[in-house]
């Protein structure tokens, strides 16, 4: 029996197996979490609730009426149509002069990205708490503020809030029920899995809560492609407190077509990798520093499918070549793992869905190949038709 | 021959399963209306290249991984191979 040994062959087999191993012992983490206990008490703080909208008309009026319809009444919505050219201004300006805690304020740049529009409202935001939101999200439950506020006072005293984000257009087709399979598994894991052990959870591009002291402290949103990400480096360096509430449910729309899918995950790679350069000298965790080199962890992959192909092609394939055995058991381990939250979690309607997951997950090899050539954030616009259905949860 | 049964069992095995899941797909896009193509996310030429690139990729995953497999058979039972090309 021989076993390949050469360098590369350990190294892709090293990364590849710390990652597998990394998923495992957070998934396996995850099946103790509990969204953390609050008292329940009347809260003063007030909030802001930002929505960016660049061309969101079929959307942005839909998310106004669910935050209008809250049970927390202590809020202001402010409405920021960035470089819009339809009616998105319009429809929030409709919606402002129906309640005076409405207000829109248009923007102008020359370059795009999220950052812009975010930043502009920090400036004129009146609340404690700052609530990020995409104006294609949906918000069903009247009590998704009132349970929030409860976050940021004793016992929990959390500096930031991540919610739950589900898909409203789950049954659009096959392509948005295998996304919602990701994101019910990765929350779960990665968020929950985290909060175990005490470690932040990762803040996601909308249904986010901040504390507006801490988050003008740091400087607001600096200008990436995943500012999410950028925030949340910058987060873990001030040392807040981030936690997942899996009871905060917030809906949006996921990406219908294999086009639209490969834009915003491009964006997300290149967006990870300018952060990764940028922040890798700084000082973090190890579950951390893993999350900002997974980058490497696709380049391993790609590499070690085409050093089998090479072996197999040229002079037949080592019994022992590790990255084959390594790849079986991770691919294994990360689907029994997502098998087993999806049960112990809300999600046992997307059993049946692993099978086309295990296909549409191939996808990152080519999304990584093809991110270097996202440019901006206007290459990367996902657009929203507001055909949704959301329900009570 | 031990090789020859774990390629037939591997073989159908994927043949049932390529079978299972056309079957699901065309199920799902009749329960809701909606065209084939549609189901999978595919409406635009663009869209069909990138599900095309996709699926040779986990195509190509699944036939180089198989077929190590299969030599890591081979070898253990000693038959000589020498690669595909060998």
């Amino acid at each position: 029996m021989t076993i390949d040994v050469s360098p590369i062959s350990v190294l892709i087999s090293a990364i590849m197996s710390t990652y597998a191993f990394t998923w495992v012992f957070f998934a396996v983490s995850s099946l103790t979490y509990h969204a953390p206990k609050t008292r329940r008490e009347k809260s003063t703080k007030s909030i802001s609730v930002f929505i960016p909208a660049n061309n969101e008309q079929n959307v942005v009026g839909n998310l106004i009426s669910d935050l209008l319809n809250q049970t927390y009444k202590n809020f202001e919505i402010i409405v920021i149509p960035h470089n819009c050219s339809d009616n998105t201004e319009a429809v929030a300006k409709l919606k402002a002069a129906t309640d005076s805690r409405v207000r829109v304020l248009p923007l102008r740049t020359v370059e795009s990205g999220k950052t812009y529009p975010l930043n502009h409202a920090l400036s004129y935001a009146k609340g404690d708490i700052i609530l990020e939101l995409d104006a294609d999200n949906r918000l069903p439950s009247t009590t998704y503020l009132e349970r929030a506020v409860q976050y940021f006072e004793p016992p929990v005293n959390a500096d930031a809030v991540q919610s739950k984000l589900k898909t409203a257009n789950e049954n659009a087709n096959l392509l948005t029920e295998v996304q919602s399979l990701e994101y019910e598994a990765f929350a779960h894991i990665y968020w929950g899995g985290r909060n175990v052990w005490n470690l932040s959870c990762t803040v996601g591009g909308t249904g986010v809560f901040f504390r507006k002291s801490l988050l003008r402290k740091i400087g607001g949103w600096d200008n990436e492609l995943t500012e999410d990400y950028d925030l949340f480096c910058k987060l873990e360096k001030a040392k807040a407190k981030i936690i997942y509430a899996s009871d905060l449910i917030s809906y949006d729309e996921k990406p219908t077509t294999w086009s639209a899918v490969f834009r915003q995950r491009r964006r997300w790679i290149k967006g990870h990798t300018n952060v990764m350069m940028k922040r890798l000298s700084e000082k973090k965790n190890f579950a951390d520093f893993l999350y900002m080199v997974h980058p490497f962890y696709n380049v391993a992959w790609f590499l070690s499918n085409c050093l089998m192909a090479i072996y197999l092609l040229t002079h037949s394939i080592h019994y022992w070549y590790p990255p084959v055995a390594v790849w079986v058991i991770s691919s294994l381990s990360v689907y029994l793992t997502v098998f087993v939250v999806l049960v112990r979690s809300d999600g046992k309607r997307l059993l049946k869905y692993i099978p086309a997951h295990f296909i549409f997950s191939s996808h990152w090899l080519p999304v990584f190949l093809l991110s270097p050539f996202t440019k901006s954030w206007g290459d990367a616009k996902t657009a929203h038709s507001g055909e949704t259905k959301t329900k009570e949860n | 021959m031990v090789g020859i049964v774990f390629t037939l069992v591997l073989s159908t095995l994927i043949g049932i399963s390529v079978i299972i899941g056309t079957l699901s797909v065309l199920f799902l896009s009749k329960k809701r209306g909606k065209p084939l193509l549609k189901e999978l996310g595919i409406e635009t030429r663009k869209d069909s290249i990138l599900f095309a690139i996709v699926f040779l990729f986990t195509s190509s995953i699944l036939t180089i991984l198989i077929t190590a497999l299969l030599t890591a058979v081979d070898n253990a039972l000693g038959v000589p191979v020498g690669g595909v090309f060998g």
